[in-house]
């Protein structure tokens, strides 16, 4: 008897575990029913519930899922007296009261009873099935609403609805209301120290970008140049030239009305003006008995024939000369006239052909020099790509996404503020923005990437007026470049090797060049000797590089 | 801007709709047909007035 009544006992529990399951599953189906609305039965319970909850209604089919789930998996039945749940309910409670306001405030501006105008609302649109109409709390919240209002008013059923949703995240944390504060403390201190921690991580790293930007301060020392000495040697050496000149053409019976000179860096230059036609070949070929290293040129406005002859010894344009360089402009030499040649305004573009890196290098940090020298307020990006510059700011050309963010910001500034020059933007602001200078040396290594190609020609182009000088140096074989070169206004040739130089200069003789100080100037169509812009080497060996902000 | 608004059934004077309208695009008084439950038939509901 005894084994029956156990077996009978395990026969039971075995159908408990079937009424739980079933009743899980009928739960879950109907709340899924009810929430996607789905046939009769669906838009039934739905419409009951929200006339019963308001718009919080899913609330309850949610939680009858997580039940239903429950019952499945569990199989036992759920004990009430958890606190847990008592939160739950609270949290629910609180916002079904809280959202009854937006009903409250339909319905305060009509007379009569709200809460019967309330109720009644709510039974109509569910005998008329109009569940879209129905807004609020529902039936539950109306209620439970107009009992704290009638008793507390509006101030009394937030403060109620409040408190019973602070409550409700107590009992479900199962903590006190101190242990609670405690802990919410904690976590606005957790989320405040990792916000500490990741802000000054992001400033390190935004510093450390910095850093690779800023400049370095450099000493250095210009000497002085005494040119009278210079200039006095040069002077007897162009008499005793002049002197040459005319016996060649009296020996040619050439008829000339003067013979004037020029002392130049490197060359002096004589004038003879003649009304008699007579042949330059001849000339030529009589004077190089005498004399060298010169070149015929003739000048087309004056009819006169120009002898460019050789100094004694060539100078180097000094940094100490230059006297003086405004804020907006690079002064890169002096021509065969002695005119000083400079970036301006208007021309804002260098371009360096030559295949010696030393030379290149120097020249460019002779520019450089001056400017600092001269306290120039001209800012310069120097992407150093030959590695053998004192000054450069980059070897990487990393850098020219950092230069091209600020050109950007540049560009944009202007164009909201509707300004097109620089000079107009420092016309009418208070705050002057600088001059830029971006010197590129060894540009081939970066030209061939074509997008990067087209990046460049776009800052060049766009920024004409914007306050930018370029400084590009190319030692290129090839004359694949022909697009972006052809918008640097000065050509700047220091040897023969690059096939640039036969393009553009055709036979000019290198030959007669001083190629440590000399070099071809391109501009437009004229074809200058240049003598270049030139650090002594004492000058050279003084510069001391310390690691601080220059500016 | 749309406000709320209560239909009242101009035969029962029932309140059966709690519904909404553009002030701008319809000053006047809304009016329209829709089934009363007190009466269960479709009947002229009028806009109620406020106080």
């Amino acid at each position: 008897m005894a084994k029956e009544k156990v077996q009978n006992i395990g026969i039971k529990e075995k159908e408990r575990l079937f009424h739980y399951e079933i009743l899980g599953i009928v739960l879950l189906v109907l709340s899924m029913l009810a929430i996607s609305k789905m046939g009769l039965v669906g838009q039934y319970l739905m419409l009951i519930t929200k006339v019963l909850f308001g718009d919080w209604y899913f609330l309850i089919f949610l939680l009858m899922i997580l039940y239903a789930i429950r019952c499945i998996i569990v199989h036992t039945r759920l004990k009430i007296n958890n606190i847990r749940y008592l939160g739950i309910f609270m949290m629910i409670l609180s916002l079904i009261l809280l959202s009854h306001f937006s009903m409250h405030r339909y319905l305060k501006s009509y007379e009569g009873n709200i809460l019967v105008t309330t109720i009644k609302l709510y039974v109509n649109s569910f005998s008329t099935e109009s569940a879209d109409s129905i807004s609020g709390g529902g039936i539950i919240g109306a209620i439970l609403f107009y009992l704290c209002y009638y008793l507390l008013s509006e101030i009394g059923v937030i403060f109620i609805s409040i408190l019973l949703f602070f409550l409700g995240i107590v009992f479900i944390c199962k903590k006190t209301i101190k242990d609670f504060i405690k802990m919410i403390i904690d976590f606005g201190k957790k989320i405040y120290f990792s916000y500490k921690k990741i802000t000054k991580n992001l400033k390190n790293k935004v510093d450390e970008y910095d850093k690779s930007y800023t400049k370095t301060k450099i000493k250095f020392k210009i000497s002085k140049v005494n040119s009278t000495e210079y200039y006095s040697r040069e002077f007897e050496f162009a008499k005793r030239n002049v002197d040459t000149i005319k016996k060649v053409l009296n020996s040619m019976n050439v008829f000339y009305n003067d013979i004037t000179y020029l002392i130049c860096r490197n060359i002096t230059v004589y004038f003879i003006n003649s009304h008699y036609n007579f042949s330059y070949e001849v000339f030529d070929r009589n004077l190089k008995n005498y004399i060298h290293n010169f070149q015929l040129k003739k000048d087309e406005n004056t009819k006169e024939l120009l002898v460019e002859i050789n100094n004694l010894v060539p100078t180097p344009l000094r940094i100490y000369e230059l006297q003086n360089i405004s804020d907006n402009e690079i002064i890169f030499g002096i021509d065969d006239r002695n005119e000083l040649v400079a970036l301006d305004a208007t021309n804002t573009r260098l371009v360096i052909f030559g295949s010696n890196i030393k030379r290149v290098s120097l020249y460019i940090d002779s520019l450089i020099l001056a400017m600092m020298y001269y306290k120039s307020n001209i800012k310069y990006y120097y992407i150093d790509l030959l590695k053998s510059s004192n000054f450069a700011t980059s070897t990487d050309i990393g850098e020219l996404d950092h230069i091209l963010v600020k050109v950007s910001e540049r560009i944009n500034k202007f164009n909201t503020l509707n300004i097109s020059t620089i000079e107009e933007y420092n016309r009418k602001n208070s705050t002057k923005i600088s001059y830029e200078l971006i010197i590129i040396t060894g540009c081939e290594k970066i030209l061939t990437d074509s997008k990067l190609l087209e990046k460049i020609m776009y800052m060049i182009e766009v920024t004409t007026t914007y306050g930018y000088f370029f400084i590009f140096h190319l030692n290129d074989t090839t004359l694949k470049y022909q697009n972006l070169l052809n918008l640097f206004q000065y050509k700047i040739f220091l040897d023969q090797e690059s096939e640039y130089s036969k393009k553009y200069l055709g036979y000019q003789r290198f030959d007669l060049l001083n190629h440590e100080v000399e070099g071809y100037l391109l501009y437009k169509s004229i074809i200058l000797r240049m003598t270049l812009l030139q650090m002594t080497e004492s000058e050279q060996s003084s510069i001391n590089p310390k690691k601080n902000d220059m500016f | 801007m749309r406000i709320n608004f209560i239909l009242k059934c101009t035969e029962c004077g029932e309140e059966n709709y709690l519904t909404e309208k553009n002030k701008r695009n319809t000053p006047d008084r809304l009016e329209q047909k829709k089934y009363c439950p007190r009466c269960k038939k479709t009947t002229l509901h009028k806009e109620k007035t406020k106080k």
